[in-house]
C-alpha cells in the first residue's frame, strides 16, 4: 500500500509488500482448570494477496485457533496479527464445518446475509445473490430452508455466502470434513473452479493432505500443540487443476513429506 | 395395528424367516386414512362419551343433580344467561384482561429476557433476583397490587402481566443464551452490529423456544385471570362463577366453567397458531433436496 516498489529497498524473497495477512510471533493460551494451556505458537506466517494457503496439522494443534485469530473472533495472547485491507468490503468471511448457515433463513436469505449486513443496495444484493447461487448450483432451492437440503447442498450455500460477501480474506475451517467421500471430491472441484475464476486470498484448514495438495498454492504444516510452523511448502502443480494432480509423481513425494512431518508432530502416525 | 407378517417354517434346526409387507405397506394411502379417521374419532368421541355418561348418570339419579346438574341443564342455563347478555359481558371482560395482561407481560418479558440473554453483567446482577421473585406465588401478591392500584380491573391485569412476564423473561434468557456459538460467530465474521445480531441471529435462533413460552404463557394468562376474578368479585367469568356459587345456581356456575375452558382453549390455540408462523423453518423439514 502506498510505497512505490521502484524507490524502496528490495523486498525479501517472499513478496511481503503485498501480504494480506502477516502474523508476528502470534501465540494463544487458554485458561483451563489446571492453569494455562498453550494452544498455539509462537508462530510467524505471511499470506500474499490472491494466495490459496492450506494449513494441515494434527488434531488440537491450533489450526482453528489460527483462523479465529485472523477472523477477529479471538485475540492473540501474544504477538500480533496484521491484515492489509485493500477495498472497503468485509474483512473476512468464513466457511465453517457446520453451523455456518442459518436454519431460520432461506437459501437466498443466507447468501444475501453478509451483503445486507453490509448495507448494499437492494438491486446489488439481488444480483450478487443470484449470481453466486447459480455459480454453486443452488439457485433451484433459493426459497427452501436449509432443513430441506442435504449436507452437500448446505455446504454449497455456505460457499456461496462466503464468496458473495467479497471479503479481503476467505477463511475455511474444514468445510468439507462432515461430507462423505464422493461429495467431498465434487465440492473440492467446485471450489477449485470457483476459486480459479475469481482468485481470492484463502486460508484453508484441513485434515486431508490430498485436499491441501489439490487446492492450495502453499501448504503450511503445523506441529502438535502448541502448534508451530513445521514446514511451508510451495505446491508446484499448474492451474487449472483437476484429478490429474493426484497422478503427478511430485504429488506422492509431497504427500510423503507432509505425512512424515505430521507423524513426527503428532507422534502417533 | 398390522405388523409385517412373520412366517416361520421350522425344519429341525434350520429355519426360514420371511418378512412380507403388512397392510400399512400394501395400502399406505388407505392405512393413513383409516388411522386419521380413528384419531379424529377418538379425539371427539372421548369427550362426547364422557358427556353422555354424565347425562345418563344425572337422568337416572346416580349423580346428585344439585351438585352435578345434567349437561343439558348446564347448556340451557348457559343459553339463558347468554341471551340475558350476562355471559357475553363476562367473556368480554375476561378477554380484555387476558389480552392486555398477556400483551404487556410478553413485551416486558421479551425485553428483559433479551437483555439478560445478551449481557452477562445484567445477568449477574438480575438473574438471582428474577428467579427469587419467580418462585413467589403471584396470587399472594394480589393484596399488594390492590393496595397500589385500588379496586377494579387494573390490579387483575397487572397480576396477569407479572405472571406472564416471568415465564417469558426466564425462557427468553435461556433461549437467547442457547443460540449456538457457531451461528453467532458466523454472523460476527460478517461484521454485524449488535442490533443486526439480535435481529438476524439471536431472535430467530431463540424463536422456537420463545414460541413454546408464548403458548404456555397464553394458558397461564387465562388461568390467572379466572383465578383472580374468583377472589376479587368484580367483572369477568371468574366472578360470574363465584357469584353463581354463592346464590346456589350450579347450572350457570358450570356454564361459566365450561365457557372459561373454551376461552382458554381458543386463546391458547390462537397464540399457538401465531407462534408457529413466527418460525416457519422449524416446520418445513419434510422433504430433503439432494
Amino acid at each position: 500500500m502506498g510505497d512505490d516498489p521502484m524507490t524502496t529497498t528490495a523486498p525479501p524473497a517472499v513478496a511481503l509488500d503485498d501480504a494480506v495477512v502477516t502474523l508476528h510471533e502470534v501465540s494463544r493460551t487458554f485458561a483451563a482448570r489446571q492453569g494455562l494451556v498453550e494452544a498455539m505458537g509462537p508462530l510467524d506466517l505471511t499470506v500474499g494477496r490472491g494466495e490459496f494457503v492450506a494449513i494441515v496439522g494434527p488434531s488440537g494443534c491450533g489450526k482453528s485457533t489460527l483462523l479465529r485469530i485472523v477472523a477477529g473472533l479471538l485475540a492473540p495472547s501474544a504477538g500480533c496479527a496484521e491484515i492489509q485491507a485493500r477495498h472497503d468490503g468485509p474483512l473476512v468471511s468464513m466457511v465453517f464445518q457446520d453451523y455456518g448457515i442459518f436454519p431460520w433463513k432461506t437459501v437466498r436469505e443466507n447468501v444475501a446475509f453478509p451483503l445486507r449486513v453490509g448495507r448494499r443496495s437492494r438491486t446489488e444484493v439481488r444480483a450478487t445473490t443470484d449470481r453466486w447461487m447459480a455459480t454453486v448450483g443452488v439457485e433451484a432451492f433459493a426459497d427452501a430452508y436449509p432443513a430441506a437440503l442435504s449436507g452437500g447442498m448446505r455446504q454449497r450455500v455456505a460457499l456461496a455466502r462466503a464468496f458473495a460477501a467479497d471479503p479481503e480474506i476467505l477463511l475455511m475451517d474444514e468445510p468439507f470434513a462432515a461430507l462423505d467421500a464422493q461429495l467431498r471430491m465434487v465440492l473440492q472441484h467446485e471450489l477449485l473452479r470457483v476459486w480459479e475464476e475469481s482468485r481470492r486470498t484463502v486460508l484453508f484448514v484441513t485434515h486431508s493432505i490430498d485436499e491441501a495438495l489439490l487446492l492450495a498454492d502453499r501448504v503450511v504444516v503445523m506441529s502438535a500443540r502448541p502448534g508451530r510452523v513445521l514446514d511451508d511448502i510451495a505446491v508446484p502443480f499448474d492451474r487449472p487443476r483437476g484429478e490429474g494432480v493426484r497422478a503427478d509423481a511430485r504429488h506422492a513425494q509431497l504427500h510423503r513429506r507432509i505425512w512424515d512431518q505430521l507423524g513426527q508432530g503428532a507422534g502417533d502416525a | 395395528m398390522p405388523d409385517p407378517q412373520h412366517d416361520v417354517a421350522e425344519v429341525r434346526a434350520s429355519r426360514t424367516i420371511t418378512r412380507r409387507p403388512g397392510r400399512a405397506e400394501t395400502d399406505p394411502v388407505g392405512h393413513a386414512r383409516r388411522r386419521n379417521l380413528l384419531r379424529l374419532g377418538l379425539a371427539w368421541g372421548t369427550p362426547v362419551a364422557l358427556l353422555l355418561a354424565w347425562q345418563v348418570a344425572a337422568d337416572t339419579g346416580a349423580l346428585d343433580t344439585r351438585f352435578f346438574p345434567a349437561p343439558t341443564a348446564i347448556w340451557a342455563a348457559g343459553v339463558e344467561s347468554a341471551s340475558e347478555g350476562v355471559l357475553g359481558a363476562a367473556v368480554m371482560a375476561t378477554l380484555v384482561k387476558v389480552v392486555i395482561g398477556f400483551g404487556v407481560g410478553v413485551l416486558g418479558g421479551l425485553a428483559v429476557g433479551v437483555l439478560l440473554g445478551t449481557s452477562w453483567i445484567a445477568r449477574a446482577a438480575l438473574e438471582p433476583v428474577m428467579i427469587g421473585l419467580y418462585t413467589v406465588p403471584k396470587l399472594a401478591l394480589f393484596p399488594v397490587l390492590l393496595l397500589i392500584f385500588g379496586l377494579g380491573d387494573r390490579p387483575q391485569v397487572v397480576l396477569v402481566a407479572i405472571s406472564v412476564f416471568f415465564v417469558m423473561a426466564i425462557s427468553t434468557t435461556a433461549a437467547v443464551r442457547g443460540v449456538s456459538a457457531g451461528h453467532r460467530e458466523a454472523a460476527q465474521v460478517c461484521g454485524v452490529s449488535r442490533v443486526q445480531m439480535l435481529r438476524h441471529v439471536l431472535l430467530p435462533g431463540a424463536m422456537p423456544a420463545i414460541s413454546t413460552a408464548l403458548r404456555l404463557s397464553a394458558g397461564i394468562a387465562v388461568l390467572v385471570v379466572v383465578a383472580v376474578e374468583l377472589v376479587s368479585a368484580g367483572t369477568g367469568l371468574g366472578s360470574l362463577i363465584f357469584t353463581r356459587w354463592q346464590i346456589f345456581d350450579p347450572e350457570t356456575m358450570y356454564a361459566g366453567v365450561v365457557v372459561a375452558g373454551a376461552l382458554g382453549v381458543t386463546f391458547t390455540g390462537l397464540v399457538s397458531a401465531g407462534a408457529r408462523r413466527l418460525c416457519p423453518w422449524a416446520h418445513d423439514a419434510g422433504l430433503v433436496i439432494r
